[in-house]
């Protein structure tokens, strides 16, 4: 049950990951193509009725995050009118006005009663330019949304399966941004003696390195640093607890 | 369970939680067995001089500070003050036919007299035979008001000098290293051994780890982060200035400067990804590699002929045990053979102990043990009162200091080598890792 857990979460993060570099980057080739609008369709052979059609466009279909596009759409046949994205219900025939902060695709349903007609239109939204005094904004916000601590077993250093998958998610976000160096800290929890403490550190941050340069993140890209039990996040004396300790923490160099 | 049953393990278990010092065989004594007990008398001090009005309160500090340090030094039987007879003693005048009628026969007594001069106390001080009825020896010891207590310090080491004839020169005068948390930050701080006269030693607001002190007192090692990476830094202790000592690509820890006073042992993480330990010399040079293992090898304490080195390592068992190895790394061997969890070793000036803090297996706090090197044999010396940790061994062999989160949080303590005179010296904030010093010198 853990386990499917956090492959979900391992899903969900490289999901994450690959619309952020799509629409945040400027190495356009990489980006999912707009879906094309599928042809109208009615499959329904149904002859007392006409099947209703429906068109939907985006002006412009690609807009900055702040900036807004128009919707149009028209439809025949139709008694009911429906688009996606939060618009709901409209009339047969409009526009409208629409600002999301994401790219989305917006999905036009025409009913009537000759049967449904769809229509879609993607708006792709793009970030903002950075601004060339905060060029490490983004990568901060990549970086801590796709580089994850791992965890270590009670005096041991090794790498666990579960630190596995995170490290592998870890080596694939920092190759994507091979501008990012990070500090990988050792922590451990309140148990053990400091001096051993602060070795234990040193070994699991260098577990985690060692793992990730064997994955192709050079060496020089990552520094380590044992803090022992000196910084615990959590201060209960529980195996909860000790668990959130026992770990090595990625922090973005600056 | 029947009920005898049930009170047999009761009493198993009691038995168990007992200090071992509390067994049955004397083999293992910490104080020596004195051909005769000493029974000492501390006459107070008595102020002298034409302008005696300053003198309450310093006169009321010599008697306290010469008292505790008496009592600690665990070589006397203190005569309670209570018994004395009432005529203040001042010498040269001293009625040793008063002091025939108490329910003891008092071995020593001292006495003597204070004066302001000038601004400077000058201290008088004389100690009586009261067997032979006479001054055995005197001194005179004189520094500023703010001093009497290291005048005090020093008045009690020359007794324990003497009537110890040079077993111990008192540790009265000596010092603690240690580190003290200040917000986020760790700085290493020194005071008087009795946790008097705290200063701060480094003040860079980073982490100060695992001070240790040169022998003679000249220079303190301890780890650093204050560049963002761990370092060994050595500094004079005289004028707090750095030694030159190379930065390592890799993590180094846990500094100990040889008895010599030449070499540092250390731990060091190699390329290897190996965590061994190394001695150079003190500005780095001649770095060779002693220990050899692909686990954790940490926690160097050299044996006084500095040809032997006890550390930590995990190389047999998950937690780390107690070995002993020669300089050049051959004849390892584990002293404490029982398991659990065991760290921070520190060998006794007079070679013949290791104290270290050890949890043994299937419980959850460290204690201070001692074992005695050439047979193994380990002593508990602290119980049931928190975790007790990180050992430092007083130049005399016969006290130790440590650190305890008994009342909460982590604080100083110092007690005799048999568990005995226990005594909490710092109070405020959290302080860890205490180092004793050397003897300082005396002149």
């Amino acid at each position: 049950m853990r386990k499917s857990l956090h492959a979900l979460a391992m899903l969900t993060l490289l999901l994450a990951a690959s619309v952020i570099t799509g629409t945040g980057c400027k190495k356009k080739p990489v980006v999912t193509p707009p879906t094309p609008p599928p042809a109208a369709t009615t499959p329904e052979p149904a002859r007392p009725e006409p099947a209703p059609t429906v068109t939907l466009s985006a002006s412009p279909s690609t807009i900055e995050r702040g900036q807004s596009t128009t919707l149009s759409w028209s439809t025949t046949n139709a008694s009911q009118v429906d688009i996606s994205g939060g618009i709901g219900t409209v009339e047969p025939s409009g526009k409208r006005t629409v600002s999301p902060s994401e790219s989305i695709t917006f999905s036009a349903r025409a009913s009537g009663p000759g049967g449904t007609a769809t229509a879609e239109s993607r708006v792709t939204v793009t970030a903002p330019p950075v601004a060339p005094s905060t060029p490490d904004m983004t990568d901060q916000v990549f970086f801590s949304e796709n580089v994850r601590d791992v965890y270590f077993d009670y005096d041991s250093y090794d790498i666990r399966s579960d630190a596995r998958t995170t490290l592998d998610n870890n080596a694939r976000a920092l190759g994507q941004r091979s501008g990012i160096r990070v500090t990988i800290e050792g922590h451990c929890d309140e148990r053990g003696s400091e001096r051993y403490n602060l070795a234990l550190g040193d070994r699991r941050a260098n577990a985690a390195k060692q793992y990730l340069a064997g994955l192709g993140v050079a060496s020089e890209r990552m520094d380590t640093i044992s803090y022992g039990k000196e910084q615990p996040i959590c201060a209960e004396h529980t195996e909860e607890c000790w668990q959130k300790n026992r770990r090595a923490h990625f922090e973005m160099r600056r | 369970m029947s009920f005898p049953k049930a009170l047999i393990s009761a009493l198993l278990l009691l038995c168990s939680l007992l200090p071992l010092r509390h067994d049955a065989d004397g083999q293992v004594v910490i104080k020596p067995t004195p051909t005769e007990e000493i029974i000492l008398a501390l006459a107070d001090v008595q102020p002298a001089g034409a302008d005696a009005s300053g003198l309450t309160e310093p006169i009321k500090i010599f008697n306290q500070v010469l008292w505790d340090d008496l009592k600690f030094s665990g070589y006397f039987t203190m005569a309670g003050k209570s018994f004395y007879p009432p005529k203040p003693v001042t010498p040269p005048d001293i009625d040793y036919q008063a002091w025939t009628g108490l329910p003891f026969q008092v071995s020593y007594l001292t006495a003597g007299t204070i004066e302001m001069a000038g601004g400077i106390l000058r201290a008088e001080l004389r100690i009586f035979d009261m067997k032979q009825r006479t001054m055995m020896f005197g001194q005179r010891i004189s520094g500023d008001t703010d001093q009497i207590r290291s005048i005090a310090h020093r008045w009690a080491d020359e007794i324990v000098y003497r009537l110890t004839a040079g077993q111990s020169r008192g540790i009265a005068s000596t010092k603690l290293a240690y580190t003290s948390r200040r917000g986020a930050s760790k700085e290493i701080y020194t005071m008087d051994y009795d946790g008097y006269d705290q200063r701060g030693f480094t003040r860079n607001g980073s982490l100060n780890l695992f001070p240790g002190w040169a022998p003679d007192n000249s220079k303190l090692a301890f780890m650093s982060l204050r560049t963002g990476k761990w370092e060994i830094n050595i500094h004079s202790f005289v004028d707090g200035s750095r030694l030159a000592f190379p930065i390592f690509n890799s993590f180094a820890s846990t500094p100990a400067i040889s008895p010599d006073g030449g070499h540092l042992a250390f731990s060091l993480s190699t390329p290897r990804g190996d965590t061994d330990l190394f001695i150079s010399r003190l500005d780095g040079s001649q770095r060779r590699n002693i220990t050899n293992h692909p686990k954790i090898d940490t926690s160097p304490t050299w044996s006084p002929s500095g040809k032997q080195i006890a550390f930590a390592s995990d190389r047999e068992t998950r937690a780390s045990q107690i070995y002993i190895c020669d300089v050049d790394g051959a004849n390892v061997r584990r002293i404490v053979k029982e398991g659990g969890d065991a760290d921070s070793p520190s060998w006794s000036p007079d070679g013949r102990w290791i104290t270290f803090q050890w949890k043994p297996h299937l419980t959850t706090n460290y204690d201070i043990f001692i074992a005695e090197v050439s047979s193994g044999q380990i002593r508990q010396l602290t119980v049931g009162s928190g975790s007790n940790e990180s050992p430092s061994w007083a130049p005399d062999s016969r006290h130790i200091a440590f650190q305890s989160n008994r009342t909460g949080s982590f604080q100083i303590y110092i007690m005799l080598a048999d568990g005995a005179e226990t005594r909490m010296v710092t109070a405020q904030g959290v302080n860890t890792s205490p180092a004793w010093s050397g003897y300082f010198r005396r002149d």
